[in-house]
């Protein structure tokens, strides 16, 4: 097994795995996890993309790290997903502010709470 | 008076969006010289084109150690993101300014107060904020030549606020995150026109000078991740203390 089958391997069970806690989970802040466990996922999988096998760091540390410009991995994906961790971050730090939000509202985290209409007309 | 206020911001919002459907319609269907985006062009014509073809290992190529290879970072990944791909980047500081400020606003707005810690905390905040402060001021300075750079030195610099507030004390204002972030997001854009006044294009990394490998090389690179740093550090603290009541200064702030 190679080492890029691995990445694939790890990244792909990691966005399962966030899946099912968003399909199966009731709790807000669990579903939250899960969908940085899916970041997370998505974003190995993107680094992935760009592996090289026994790829050098795509850092100029010598004149002949020059020479060796051809083995470093890509380093395009690897600023894409810093853009996309800060993205993460802002979305994550948004939506937990909704959560307790939602909280005040209702008095719970579940997403049942929601589902009925007089939760929110008896408020 | 609060109508005409409303009707004046939606008659700018269509003029300004009728601008912005201007400029797009120019810009694609303009005969100018250069790319036209209505046209089937070659991909030789594309920019992207004089970066796949860059031969390094060329005898007569100018890129080697030490030289000034293109003014750019000896952290490619650094490169990449502050020099070819700044527009994304700097589009990306906005996004987060946006959430960041989006959270203050769903936010319920029921803060307490900063407790009192415990005294061994206390005692050792300025031991702990000294080197937190360090390590996140070495990243942001060395964000072009090592892994780093200005966002997770941001982060790490907002932490140590983070850890401030958790031994009860608040070491910096709501209105002076307010002012450092307007500065440097205010800079940020001032440099990219700067770069459009001085060499004719937007974000155009317009200092020389400096080695490959050395601290004062990579022109605007440092310059742009110091201006991140700071805006991002100050951000996430806002989001800290978003929770706590902040004294007299957050009232008129």
């Amino acid at each position: 097994m190679t080492m890029l089958n691995i990445f694939l391997l790890s990244s792909t069970s990691l966005i399962f795995i966030g899946l099912y806690g968003v399909l199966t989970r009731k709790n807000i802040v669990k579903i939250l996890l899960s969908l940085n466990i899916i970041e997370t996922g998505i974003n190995l999988l993107l680094v992935a993309f760009g592996y090289v096998e026994n790829g050098e760091v795509p850092i100029l540390t010598s004149s002949e790290s020059l020479k060796n410009i051809v083995n470093m991995v890509d380093p395009v994906p690897q600023a894409l997903v810093l853009t996309s961790i800060v993205i993460g971050l802002g979305t994550t730090a948004f939506a937990l502010g909704l959560t307790i939000r939602y909280y005040k509202t209702h008095g719970t985290l579940s997403i049942d709470a929601s589902d009925e209409e007089e939760v929110m007309l008896n408020e | 008076m609060k109508n005409d206020k409303t009707l004046l911001m939606n008659i700018l919002a269509i003029v300004f969006l009728a601008l912005l459907a201007y400029f797009i319609y120019a810009v694609a269907t303009s005969s100018d010289v250069g790319i036209n985006l209505m046209d089937d062009n070659v991909v030789e014509n594309r920019v992207a084109d004089r970066y796949l073809n860059k031969n390094v290992l060329d005898e007569n190529s100018q890129y080697e150690w030490g030289g000034k290879a293109e003014d750019s970072a000896a952290n490619i990944v650094t490169a990449v993101l502050a020099d070819y791909r700044l527009f994304d980047t700097s589009l990306e500081v906005i996004v987060l300014f946006v959430t960041v400020m989006g959270f203050g606003l769903v936010l319920p707005d029921e803060r307490r107060k900063i407790k009192e810690s415990t005294q061994l905390l206390f005692n050792w905040l300025p031991i702990l904020m000294t080197f937190m402060l360090l390590v996140g001021g070495y990243m942001f300075i060395n964000g072009h030549l090592s892994p780093g750079g200005g966002f997770p030195a941001g982060a790490i610099i907002s932490t140590a606020i983070l850890v401030g507030i958790l031994a009860g004390k608040q070491t910096v204002s709501h209105h002076t995150l307010k002012i450092v972030e307007a500065v440097a997001g205010i800079s940020i854009f001032s440099l990219a026109t700067l770069g459009f006044i001085l060499k004719g294009s937007f974000f155009i990394n317009f200092l020389e000078g400096g080695n490959i490998g050395d601290v004062f090389s990579a022109g605007l690179i440092p310059i742009l991740y110091t201006l991140v740093a700071f805006k991002v550090s100050a951000e996430l603290s806002g989001v800290y203390l978003e929770f706590y009541k902040g004294g007299e200064e957050h009232d008129h702030a």
